[in-house]
């Protein structure tokens, strides 16, 4: 299938695809467990945090 | 001569390699807050000051803001950060490959509309700074001064992209400072008219407490919503989606709640959200000169992060994949161009017609690339199909569309729509409780994951990844 593609677009894939393949950084996993306690954390808790206590303002 | 080697691989929609993604936490945070911080964060403080007081109104936009931003790095956060890729080449994998073009003619309406309404505003701001420093007669009206001021804004945005996305990183370098001067403007406010603040009444609020504040979280939420072309274009220059996470979450959601701030205290006790206007009733004309170089500097570091994400998303298009990146921005900005100077007032009165679309569509978009990413595919897409063309490709569902994904998006409008209309805000069933746009994007998750399993039962979709 990659004979249709431009030939830097195809080396660039095949790259991708040995680092991938290797699967550890730099390009996998997505997010490890630190970052998704970030994203649990400015995501989730601390805006709920911040609606519950808006809510409750007189 | 590969793109890498002549310093081109940031100009085009392909994956951009490792060694290519040079963008660091800092940086990445600084680009992504001068992308975010600017005049719309005015109207979206303004739009909540019509139904909460300040504190209320301040907590239920950060925190909208806040889930907003979750819901959009979780869309397109993963794969741009994998491959290196932009938000349109993001969703091939579930729109298809000919089906992407919703989402790109989605990116490419929203990016006209915000940056058209920048550059307005920015060419405005010169108007009122030209007036103010006695460079322009009181008497000469805006009328011929905003379109020049237009296009001479869309000609310096041309010139600082021909650097790509260099460019980017150094106009963001110098005008993050207006995100610190926004900051001293709204501490200037709070600490001259407290009182009035915390006493001052939303004018429009309803007599049900529940529905202003649902309204208030909803605002932050579709707000931060229409920013998922922007979070791909910037985090492909990352090295990957860890090192994304603290500059998304807080360069792009922490300084537009904060810069609301500014509008929706405007608004409470000067019934006003630009600060060009208030500032010279708080503190004068030295104030006003410095908020109107504000609010121009705001307008001019998001104008360029715009135009480069969607010239970045034409890419994506056969047609223009190895059209000259001057040309590629010319057919960028020349939309913007056309509105800014032969309409920009007929613009201004209806844009907020067109901002209250954005919503409706970007949140089951959201829903729909989550579902897909951790759901369906169990976290692996592939790059290759990503930019395979072939009829017989991982991705080229039926003639290329997925009719999973376009139904499911066609239902989360819907679902939107019934639960909040964006003309007149009229609200209908449970929006009180759920909002529109988490109802809106969880009803397109599930639709997509549903309609995907009885596709592939049928033999009509490839399986999942």
């Amino acid at each position: 299938m990659s004979h249709s593609l431009p030939p830097e677009l195809a080396r660039r894939i095949e790259a991708l695809e040995v680092l991938e393949a290797l699967d550890e950084p730099p390009i996998a996993p997505d997010f490890d467990p630190v970052s998704w306690m970030w994203l649990a954390v400015l995501g989730l808790v601390v805006p709920i945090a911040l609606l519950v206590l808006g809510w409750w303002l007189p | 001569m590969s793109l890498a080697e002549g310093g081109l691989a940031d100009r085009s929609a392909w994956p951009l390699l490792p060694a290519e993604r040079t963008w660091g936490r800092w940086r990445l945070a600084i680009a992504l807050a001068t992308a975010a911080a600017a005049t719309w964060c005015y109207l979206i403080g303004e739009y909540v000051g019509y139904y909460l007081s300040f504190t209320q109104g301040a907590l239920a936009l950060t925190g909208g803001c806040m889930i907003g931003m979750l819901l959009v790095f979780l869309a397109a956060g993963p794969i741009c950060g994998r491959y290196g890729i932009d938000s349109v080449a993001s969703t091939k994998p579930q729109f298809g490959s000919g089906g992407w073009v919703i989402p790109a003619l989605m990116q490419l309406i929203s990016i006209i509309g915000w940056n058209s309404l920048l550059l307005i505003f920015f060419a405005k701001s010169a108007t009122q700074l030209l007036h103010v420093l006695g460079l322009l007669p009181a008497a000469a009206g805006g009328r011929k001064v905003v379109p020049a001021a237009t296009l001479l804004a869309c000609a310096l945005i041309f010139f600082s992209l021909l650097w790509g996305a260099k460019g980017v990183a150094t106009i963001s370098k110098i005008l993050v400072a207006h995100v610190l001067i926004g900051l001293w403007m709204l501490y200037l406010l709070l600490s001259h008219r407290w009182p009035e603040l915390s006493a001052a009444r939303p004018a429009l609020a309803s007599p049900d407490r529940l529905w202003n504040y649902t309204t208030g979280v909803e605002l932050g939420i579709s707000s931060t919503l229409s920013w998922w072309p922007y979070v791909g274009a910037m985090i492909r220059m990352a090295p990957n989606a860890r090192t994304a996470v603290l500059p998304v979450m807080l360069g792009m959601g922490a300084p537009v709640p904060l810069l609301s701030f500014i509008g929706l205290a405007g608004v409470l006790v000067l019934k006003s959200s630009d600060p060009a206007e208030w500032l010279r009733t708080v503190g004068g004309t030295a104030y006003a000169i410095v908020a109107l170089v504000f609010v121009g500097a705001a307008n001019f570091g998001t104008a360029i992060t715009g135009i480069y994400s969607s010239a970045i998303g034409l890419r994506n298009f056969a047609a223009l994949e190895r059209t000259p990146w001057a040309l590629l921005l010319l057919l960028t900005i020349a939309p913007v161009v056309v509105i800014g100077t032969l309409i920009p007032e007929l613009f201004f009165a209806k844009f907020g017609t067109f901002l209250a679309f954005l919503a409706v569509g970007f949140a089951p978009l959201c829903g729909i690339q989550i579902a897909d990413y951790f759901v369906w595919r169990g976290r692996r897409v592939s790059i290759r199909g990503i930019y395979d063309r072939d009829p017989a490709g991982p991705y080229a569902y039926l003639y290329g569309f997925n009719p999973a994904a376009i139904i499911a998006l066609a239902l989360g409008c819907v679902v939107y729509m019934a639960l909040l209309n964006p003309l007149t805000f009229v609200s209908h069933g449970p929006y009180r409780f759920l909002t529109a746009s988490l109802p809106a994007a969880l009803c397109a998750a599930i639709a997509y994951v549903l309609v995907s399993r009885v596709s592939q039962r049928h033999g009509r979709a490839p399986p999942s990844d």
